[in-house]
């Protein structure tokens, strides 16, 4: 075991891996900073070269860029209000505010360093668990996914500012934009009002797109001036404190590792759900949850570390058992195939020390990727300070192309813009466009297991001690201000 | 009484909810629930604050000069609203009629130059750039086929 793991990491080292690690780093903070392309797509460009590629130098190059794409896409979620793919959006919530009061570097600082410290947790956390993952990941099923969508969904009742009712009303919007297009229950299309575009339903990247970067761009078109309302700061200091304000966090970094890691291991649950879940615990649990939304660093903290952790997470289930958790991890083990790799409980015997290359690269690729981010973010948070004459076209062509590449649809583009008004009205009046997003990534997936849950369980399904632990938490999460507010009476009257 | 952004925003969101409620009727049991449970209590929320924007509950404040700077708001508000969808509605126009890259050069040109007043300098070498950016890391390093247009194809065909 010991000799595997200096192998693999001597392995990362080498002259022959180390360089090819590098140009994933930089190919992958580079896909991850542009709008709508996320993982997937990354693997999916890159995997053609490397059919010469011994077995290291290929997952050291695959998996440097794969680590850190979401790195690179909270570089622009902060700067401009967009995100790189959909597990950045939560970054958003407080990440851009940060940046228009000219805490942008503060901002950088906080993502990149709790994407790295995020990332290597993943990668301890491959390393220990791989041998006794199964029973884990064997123990969710539908119930389980279903309990935690509603907890997700159940965080907008403490997402909402301001009104109340525009909040839930945000969110119920979010659930049913989720549930346009093929029903997988009963096969039936929902809501396309008979167009073919909507057959699909509508999807995450132009939403996301739209809601936030085109409608940020249509506010700024119309005020002028630049997107920072303060003097940035962008020194040194201000990205210095940035880190510090991770390592001074690290419990919270911690714990969001874990539920980063958890969801990444558990195959359909999907990606985007954790960011989403870490940001929701993170203001629960927070001194400060009126901050959050407002530009509060521990919401950026918060999803940043859930969203690198889940990379090591993700890999459990696809070299464990040969089961890919995401749309990547697919991609990823038929990368392993072309290499002549056979994942499954077999590779942890004949290909240990591979297990550990991987674990090297996310570990070196993660504090690599946060260095070079962190070395231009004080440059990168001037991006805030361009005028809005030259930022407004550069970002809305930006965006569309991202909206474009995805999927090479021109409905996508079209959805972009139109969502993206949406998200102006949404912007000034109010309507809490973050909820809406969870409710959109949630909805699909509660409805789905809810059926799934029924069908194989029973009515009394949230009955497993899982789903009902989850329930608990839910209950909790839903009565927390009403739980702490009778604390806090009980303790005064006490005193 | 005045429209504004608020009310009009509303009165949409419960119109769509009233057809999505009207459509998910039309569904087998199973296909319903989940919308039927959703959008109801969304309805009755959308409709709560309709009544709310159109101040029905008299809970805002009145004053004798809202009306008058709310109509001066929305006159300025519209001018902004037509000048950025114009141009908006220009770009997607111009995608769908000549295909990317004439669309992101004409369009970044004609706003930098008009909308932005920008200097010719600006103005010419921006679009360029990004042009070249944009063949560099997408065409040639992500091999991602644009769509060339309509005019493109007619010209193709011909």
């Amino acid at each position: 075991m010991v000799e595997a793991i200096i192998q693999g990491f001597a392995s990362v080292l080498s002259f022959s891996v180390l360089p090819l690690m590098l140009i994933g780093v930089i190919l992958g903070l580079l896909i991850g900073a542009i709008p709508g392309l996320g993982g997937a797509f990354a693997l999916a460009v890159l995997v053609p070269f490397v059919y010469n590629m011994e077995p290291a130098q290929a997952f050291a190059f695959l998996l440097g860029a794969h680590a850190v794409i979401y790195t690179g896409g909270s570089i622009t979620a902060i700067l401009l209000n967009t995100p790189g793919s959909g597990p950045n959006a939560a970054t958003l919530f407080d990440g851009f505010p940060m940046a228009q009061q000219g805490q942008a570097g503060r901002a950088l600082g906080n993502a990149l360093a709790a994407s790295a410290v995020g990332g290597v947790f993943g990668a301890i956390a491959l390393a220990l668990l791989i041998p006794v993952i199964r029973p884990v990941v064997l123990a969710f099923g539908p119930p389980e996914f279903f309990m935690m969508a509603i907890l997700g969904i159940s965080f907008i009742a403490l997402m909402g500012e301001g009104s109340l009712a525009k909040g839930l009303i945000a969110g119920g919007l979010g659930i049913i934009i989720s549930l346009v297009g093929y029903d997988p229950m009963t096969g039936i299309i929902r809501y396309n009002f008979g167009s073919l575009y909507l057959y699909d339903g509508i999807k995450l990247v132009p939403l996301t797109l739209g809601l936030f970067a085109v409608a940020e761009m249509i506010h700024l078109a119309m005020k002028g001036g630049t997107i920072a309302q303060s003097t940035i700061n962008s020194s040194t200091s201000g990205v210095l404190e940035g880190i510090k304000d991770v390592f001074r966090h690290w419990w919270l970094v911690m714990r969001c590792g874990s539920l980063g890691t958890l969801i990444g291991a558990i195959p359909g649950l999907g990606g985007d759900v954790a960011c989403f879940l870490a940001y929701g615990h993170a203001r629960q649990t927070s001194r400060q949850p009126e901050k959050f939304g407002k530009g509060h660093f521990e919401g950026v903290i918060a999803p940043e570390s859930a969203n690198n952790a889940k990379e090591g997470g993700g890999l459990l289930p696809t070299l464990g058992f040969g089961i890919p958790g995401s749309s990547s991890m697919a991609i990823l083990l038929g990368a392993f195939l072309i290499i002549g790799v056979k994942p499954g409980p077999e590779m942890l015997g004949t290909n240990l020390n591979l297990v550990f290359v991987m674990v090297a690269t996310l570990v070196f690729a993660n504090i690599i990727g946060a260095i070079i981010g962190l070395l231009s973010a004080g440059t990168l948070a001037r991006i805030t300070n361009v005028r809005a004459s030259l930022l407004v076209p550069s970002v809305l062509v930006l965006t569309c192309i991202g909206a474009f590449a995805v999927e090479s649809s021109m409905g996508d583009v079209v959805a972009t813009f139109i969502l993206g008004i949406v998200g102006y009205v949404m912007k000034i009046k109010h309507y809490p466009r973050a909820v809406l997003l969870i409710g959109f990534v949630l909805g699909k997936i509660a409805e789905l297991n809810l059926h799934l849950s029924i069908q194989i369980f029973g009515p009394d399904f949230f009955l497993r001690p899982i789903a009902l632990v989850l329930l608990i938490i839910t209950i909790i999460t839903l009565f927390s201000n009403q739980i702490a507010g009778f604390v806090r009476a009980r303790r005064e009257v006490k005193l | 009484m005045r429209m504004d952004e608020g009310k009009i925003f509303a009165l949409i969101i419960a119109m769509l909810l009233v057809i999505v409620i009207i459509l998910s009727l039309g569904y087998v049991p199973k296909a319903r629930v989940v919308p039927l449970a959703v959008a109801l209590p969304t309805l009755a929320l959308a409709l709560y604050q309709i009544l709310l924007e159109f101040d029905v509950l008299g809970q805002k404040k009145k004053d004798f000069n809202d009306s008058a700077k709310a109509a001066e708001k929305m006159e300025t508000n519209l001018k902004s609203y037509r000048m950025i969808f114009t141009w908006i509605l220009l770009f997607i126009v111009m995608l769908f009629l000549i295909g990317f890259f004439p669309a992101i050069a004409v369009f970044m040109f004609l706003y930098l130059k008009l909308q932005g007043k920008e200097s010719w300098l600006v103005s010419i070498c921006m679009p360029g750039a990004a042009l070249v950016v944009v063949y560099l890391a997408f065409v040639f390093g992500l091999h991602i086929d644009f769509y060339g247009g309509l005019l493109g194809e007619l010209v193709l065909n011909s």
